[in-house]
């Protein structure tokens, strides 16, 4: 890295950092009770000083207690989708590639829509999403090993994910048809398209935060090695990258992080193929500043849709904002980006 | 070193390939193989489309299993070795290629030092330093800070030769260098695939459709005739009229020119 990329890397940091920071205190004051910017302040110094008022602890409780968890998991959503998607991207050497090109969303839909189906209740339906999610990932790269006998090509895992995908996307959709219409159907729809509002208990966010760092922390560990694999295994191998331990590495914490997501939040498409594609054109390539700056992003990213998604009149699921805003700047991302790239 | 008996055993310097049958699956393309890679020299590899040369360069290098034989590297079993040991003595350079993401070509070489950093650290000022003294030694040093994708076929080829050198190896493989090159920077790469080899120590081994790189590059070549044989030895006892009509199956006549300074000899394929 020269002196002025890893500058330029920086500056996106910090930038991206203080958007984070920006979107988050507004996030704070938006939703049904409106607080304005200098309430949320004079709340948070009443609480760090012990000052408040009974309409100030009131406050408080809806801010520590509703809105911070909720902001806590956007940001452990978006870095999650975010960095799982740049390593796939790097991994299997295309930038148009989601994070759940294996086929973990499907699976973790699946997985919830059989809960939710049987009635098994909150923790059963998160639970079965996130464990049917790495179950799918599993299945595909079983099978991709079994058709390359022991060499499981990238092309050989993409079709495996893809057909996986549809396969529980049947069943999915067999299971939404032979729903009840009136309890079970607005559940599961709306667990497809993505929400923020059903889990936020500080214990289910500490769970998610401890399975978002047994993800991420191996992937940004691994992060330099991302750029040796782009240019290919046997270009990788011949300069001594352990191509097989390395990709799954990538592949154990990328559906890690994709699955967890999924189960606390249901499917939100876009960030994870948009926000790494943004971040590369600011700050390049190099997965060194990359995967850093592609969670920041995605966790700024996550928490501006969820001010959106909560402004609005009826809250909207998370994927038809994501979509609004993700489709139009993806355009402008092409219209303006090299077109080599893609 | 000495052995017990004080006979000596040194080790002579040497990849050896020994009895090599490589092919896919169940078929051998090339059987019962045998070449010896000396530092300093240059072996080039020549032959008619589909005889298995990339296949055999493939498999010399451990990118796709051998179907029989063995691979020596200064006496180590090579095929054994760990990727990471193999990468420090023997580099890959590949075709001049597009890469997925428009890195700059500073850290296009700086992956080349992959084999010499940890599996969970980054490269450090050293490595970048190296990635520099590659980069100006090869006489690019202005394009450190383009975008590989940006560049020419010739140049990403040269980006792609530092990013080899800087695994720091002993042993450098090119496949077909020269095939998307113009005529001058083919010309030039024969002469800095020799400069590698008699100035740097290298054994250099490139795979090459064109005969006159043999006599150019003075080294040893392989000419790789159908059927699983193969011929070995100097320009001039490998590149004679009769064998060029066996590997590619067109008359070629072998002259001497006089360029002024001397004789060069250069094969002329007759229409």
């Amino acid at each position: 890295m020269n002196v002025s990329a890893r500058l330029r890397g920086r500056i996106v940091r910090a930038a991206l950092i203080a958007v984070l920071i920006a979107s988050a205190l507004l996030s704070l004051g938006v939703g049904h009770y409106a607080m304005p910017l200098p309430e949320v302040f004079s709340v948070l110094w009443g609480t760090a000083t012990g000052t408040l008022d009974a309409r100030g602890q009131l406050s408080q409780s809806l801010l520590f207690q509703v809105r911070l968890p909720r902001i806590v998991l956007a940001m452990l959503v978006g870095a999650a989708l975010s960095a799982s998607g740049a390593s796939y991207q790097g991994i299997l050497k295309n930038p148009l590639v989601a994070p759940d090109i294996l086929g973990v969303s499907n699976g973790a839909s699946l997985g919830a829509v059989i809960a939710i189906f049987f009635g098994l209740g909150s923790i059963a339906t998160q639970g079965l999403a996130f464990a049917f999610g790495l179950l799918t990932v599993f299945l595909v790269v079983v099978a991709s090993k079994s058709i390359g006998r022991g060499n499981g090509t990238i092309i050989v895992m993409i079709l495996c994910g893809v057909v996986m995908s549809s396969l529980f996307s049947a069943f999915v959709s067999l299971l939404t048809y032979l729903a009840d219409s009136d309890t079970q159907l607005p559940e599961i729809t709306y667990w497809i398209m993505g929400s923020f509002a059903r889990t936020s208990s500080p214990q289910s966010i500490a769970a998610l935060f401890l399975i978002f760092c047994a993800g991420s922390i191996p992937l940004l560990c691994v992060r330099w090695r991302i750029n040796a694999l782009s240019f290919g295994d046997e270009e990788a191998s011949s300069m001594g990258v352990n191509v097989k331990r390395v990709r799954g590495i990538i592949v154990c914490c990328a559906t890690l992080l994709t699955s967890a997501s999924v189960s606390y939040c249901g499917v939100v498409g876009w960030v994870g193929l948009i926000i790494p594609h943004m971040v590369r054109l600011l700050s390049g390539p190099d997965y060194q500043s990359l995967l850093p700056n592609a969670m920041i992003g995605g966790a700024a990213f996550m928490v501006l849709v969820d001010i959106c998604a909560r402004a609005c009149p009826t809250a909207l699921p998370l994927s038809v904002v994501t979509a609004i805003i993700g489709a139009p700047l993806f355009l402008w991302v092409l219209f303006k980006g090299r077109k080599d790239w893609l | 070193m000495k052995g017990p008996a004080g006979e000596a055993s040194e080790v002579v310097p040497c990849m050896s390939v020994r009895d090599a049958s490589v092919g896919y699956g169940s078929k051998r393309v090339l059987e019962h193989f045998n070449v010896d890679i000396v530092p300093g020299s240059v072996v080039c590899l020549l032959g008619p489309n589909g005889v298995g040369k990339t296949t055999l360069f493939k498999s010399i290098l451990g990118l796709q299993p051998m179907l029989g034989g063995s691979v020596t590297l200064d006496g180590e079993d090579a095929l054994k070795m760990p990727r990471r040991d193999f990468a420090r003595k023997v580099a890959y350079v590949p075709q001049a290629h597009q890469a997925p993401f428009a890195f700059y070509v500073r850290d296009v070489v700086a992956v080349g030092r992959s084999s010499h950093v940890g599996m969970f650290s980054r490269p450090g000022a050293a490595d970048y330093e190296i990635v520099e003294e590659v980069l100006d030694e090869l006489g690019i040093g202005k394009l450190a800070g383009r975008v590989y994708t940006e560049l020419s076929g010739g140049e990403r080829q040269m980006v792609l030769i530092a990013r080899a050198l800087a695994q720091q190896p002993e042993y450098l493989f090119m496949d077909e260098p020269t095939s998307n090159l113009d005529f001058g920077n083919q010309v030039s790469l024969v002469r800095l695939a020799k400069e590698l080899a008699h100035d740097r120590g290298l054994g250099v081994v490139m795979t090459t459709h064109n005969p006159n790189h043999l006599f150019m590059c003075e080294g040893t070549g392989v000419l790789i005739l159908p059927h699983s044989r193969y011929l070995y030895g100097t320009a001039d006892e490998i590149l004679t009229d009769g064998n060029m009509r066996e590997a590619y199956g067109i008359r070629v006549d072998i002259m001497d020119v006089d360029t002024g300074v001397g004789y060069e000899k250069t094969c002329v394929p007759v229409l």
